[in-house]
């Protein structure tokens, strides 16, 4: 990514029971693979590309985990917001990781 | 088990127990130096016995150490590759990334509609995991830094993901270890079947084992040394799978169907499959240890005592002969049919030949295969059955790879055949050849049309034409056999009859396919019975249909095996049956101890049934009576 890219950048809580475990990261990866740009999130002082479960999940992020997200890309800003509104939403799980009914993600 | 928990009716089993007693038991004697250790030494080793409860597929006891074959403990094999064919190696990754990425795809599918979204999401998970970029990019990158095969560096990289989820310490986490390496297993997979077979035949060392494992492959299960193997238990797996084969085949005691073991069997010292029960018992309390070794002591003075019926004819009580023949797979199970006394081999299954290649045999592959059969049973008649394969046995064999939706009654064994000439000219001219070695038959399997019997018949015509032009040695005029398993067949044996040597009728699928029913299917399988009115009336139709030409018939499926069937079919007028050799000396025993004119009489009863239950009553009362003990 060239230097004149957008960048983006925001922090976000995880609030649901479990974290960021499996099923959480592969909906946030599933998310972030729909937008250009490219994805980072720094925890713990530990960097993942966002658009891979593995590595999210290598992150170990629990509940309260505070997650650094950096976008780069012409749709950078857009793109955090809806990675940002998904983990807001507790990734449509309970805490007990049981699936919610899910809304529109994107 | 204990005796008295037994509800069989079959007046004894002559199984093989796993347990070797001749020289006491060295699996047992493994543990401690010296003479046979007090059971209770085991208690001191800690473990706490668990039992788990699956599907019985071949009988008998085994009791020893365990060996935990599971490719999800076992590396791939590293090898270096030559700088040249880097690209090639980094192609094979792609196309195996993409194959397991599309089976966790289609997996996820499967499950969103039989098993709801929990479930399905997890897979839906291994799908993108695989989808994963770093997955690619650090394999790649590992294959061209090293110089090593795709397989590995998969492993590797995928290895290196699980160890660091391990070590983290919340344990939803940590249990994502176990999807990682799922992923590479279904990965490593799509290396093998690329590659037509997996060429990771276990080694076992020198010492027999009781084999654990998720699910044996054909091969697999193929390349275990069979005398080092006491048993099978595995967590996948059903009727139909190939463990249950081989197991059968060789008299190896099997449960299939358990479910998640492995991580509890891996710190087990010793374990005890009950082939009868479905059980496999880790660790096992001094007390049920020492039940099942009784047990398997009494099992093995109880196969003795049928062995000394080898030499005796196969005749009942009013003099008339019934003809026992073996039911094979492999050469080496001739030994086993001659010791028991077998008038032959009534039916031999070419279809491992095709399962354990990677490539298709060829003839002359296949003509060796047959000579070594037809030269070690002396004299006697081999029965050689075309490729029947069905669709439940074909998982490496490429035509798998067809989408049905009904693969029974889809393209299977001699529909493959006619439509697969090549195929069909191979074996055909190396069963000509063999013939030239002894008294060999053809059988064609699953014929349902006089057509299909016709150009079957003309495919071997041609096939022994052309031997005979190029001068090579074979028996033309080879007697020709079909199979009696489809309904359609049966009803049309008479017209069948005329144009064949001899009837072999195949009960297991005349079962499923007059009833409607796949035993193999858990969900149905209660409503298979081979005695159903219906399907002894089909018999009875094609043993009159078969009398009336003079043409020899015999009972192939598991019922010519089994002692409960034994007084119908001679009632019926069978007067051959073939079964796998570990039954044939309890059959002996049954025929020698009934008279054919009860056989008959019973047999009349049974065609006046109206249900498969009323059916089994009159069986049983009829063996109690022949067997009046307890």
């Amino acid at each position: 990514m060239s230097q004149d890219q957008p960048i983006a950048r925001r922090r976000v809580v995880i609030l649901n029971g479990l974290g960021l475990h499996l099923r959480p990261a592969t909906k946030f990866a599933t998310l972030a693979q729909r937008y250009r740009s490219e994805i980072r999130v720094r925890y713990n002082g530990q960097e993942s590309n966002g658009k891979g479960i593995l590595d999210l999940a290598m992150l170990a992020a629990g509940p309260g985990a505070g997650l650094d997200l950096e976008a780069v890309g012409d749709d950078a800003e857009s793109a955090l917001a809806a990675l940002a509104a998904l983990v807001d939403a507790r990734f449509h799980e309970t805490d007990d990781g049981e699936p919610l009914p899910e809304e529109s993600t994107s | 088990m204990s005796p008295d928990s037994r509800i069989d009716p079959r007046p004894n089993r002559s199984r093989r127990s796993g347990f070797p007693t001749e020289a006491g038991s060295p699996n047992l004697q493994r543990k401690g130096p010296g003479s046979r250790p007090r059971p209770l030494r085991t208690r001191t080793v800690s473990a706490t016995m668990l039992t788990f409860r699956g599907i019985p597929v071949s009988p008998g006891i085994a009791i020893g150490d365990p060996l935990v074959l599971d490719p999800r403990g076992s590396r791939p094999p590293h090898r270096a590759i030559e700088p040249a064919r880097l690209g090639e190696e980094c192609d094979r990754l792609s196309r195996a990334l993409d194959a397991a990425r599309i089976e966790a795809e289609a997996a996820e599918a499967e499950a969103r509609r039989r098993l709801g979204p929990q479930y399905a999401d997890i897979l839906g998970a291994h799908a993108r995991m695989i989808a994963d970029p770093a997955v690619l990019r650090e394999s790649r990158t590992r294959i061209e830094q090293q110089l090593v095969n795709a397989e590995s560096a998969v492993a590797e990289v995928l290895e290196g993901y699980a160890v660091r989820l391990e070590a983290l310490t919340q344990s939803h986490f940590a249990a994502r270890a176990a999807d990682v390496r799922d992923i590479l297993q279904r990965i490593l997979k799509q290396f093998r079947e690329e590659a037509g077979s997996p060429s990771n035949s276990p080694a076992l060392g020198s010492d027999p084992h009781v084999i654990l494992s998720n699910d044996l492959s054909p091969s697999e299960t193929a390349g275990l040394d069979t005398r080092m193997v006491l048993g099978f238990a595995t967590e996948a797996g059903g009727r139909a799978s190939h463990t249950a084969i081989v197991a059968e085949a060789l008299e190896i005691p099997a449960v299939v169907g358990l479910g998640r073991f492995i991580e509890d069997a891996r710190r087990s010292r010793r374990v005890i499959i009950d082939g009868d029960q479905g059980l496999l018992i880790l660790d096992p309390d001094a007390e049920t240890l020492a039940r099942y070794q009784l047990d398997a002591e009494a099992r093995a003075d109880r196969i003795r005592g049928l062995a000394q019926l080898t030499t005796l004819p196969s005749v009942t009580l009013d003099g008339c002969d019934v003809e026992l023949l073996g039911n094979i797979e492999f050469p080496e199970e001739i030994p086993a049919c001659i010791e028991r006394g077998a008038g032959g081999v009534g039916l031999y299954r070419t279809e491992f030949l095709f399962l354990n290649n990677d490539h298709r045999p060829t003839e002359d592959e296949q003509f060796a295969a047959y000579a070594a059969v037809v030269r070690s049973v002396g004299g006697r008649p081999v029965v050689i059955r075309t490729l029947d394969l069905g669709a439940d046995k074909l998982p490496t064999y490429e035509s798998a790879r067809i989408h049905e939706h009904n693969p029974v009654l889809g393209l299977r064994s001699i529909r493959v055949s006619l439509r697969d000439r090549e195929l069909f000219r191979a074996q055909l001219r190396a069963i000509l050849r063999a013939a030239a070695l002894g008294d060999v038959r053809v059988l064609f399997p699953l014929i349902s049309t006089l057509e299909e019997l016709r150009q079957a018949r003309a495919a071997l015509r041609s096939a022994a034409d052309e031997l005979v032009s190029e001068g090579i040695e074979c028996r033309a005029d080879l007697p020709v056999g079909v199979m009696i398993e489809v309904p359609s067949a049966a009803v049309m044996a008479d017209a069948l009859a005329r144009e064949v040597d001899f009837f072999s009728i195949g009960t297991n699928d005349l079962t499923q396919y007059t009833l409607a029913v796949d035993r193999s299917n858990e969900s149905v399988a209660d409503l298979y019975n081979a005695a159903d009115p219906s399907v002894v009336r089909l018999i009875a139709m094609v043993v009159a249909a078969a009398d009336s030409r003079g043409i020899p018939v015999t009972v192939c499926g598991t019922m010519g095996g089994e002692p409960l069937h034994a007084l119908l079919l001679v009632g019926l007028g069978l007067r051959s049956l073939s079964m796998p050799p570990h039954q044939l000396p309890e059959m002996k025993r049954v025929i020698r101890a009934i008279r054919r004119e009860d056989a008959r009489l019973l047999a009349e009863a049974a065609l006046q049934e109206e249900t498969a239950a009323g059916v089994v009553a009159l069986l049983q009362d009829g063996l109690r009576r022949a067997f009046p003990e307890p």
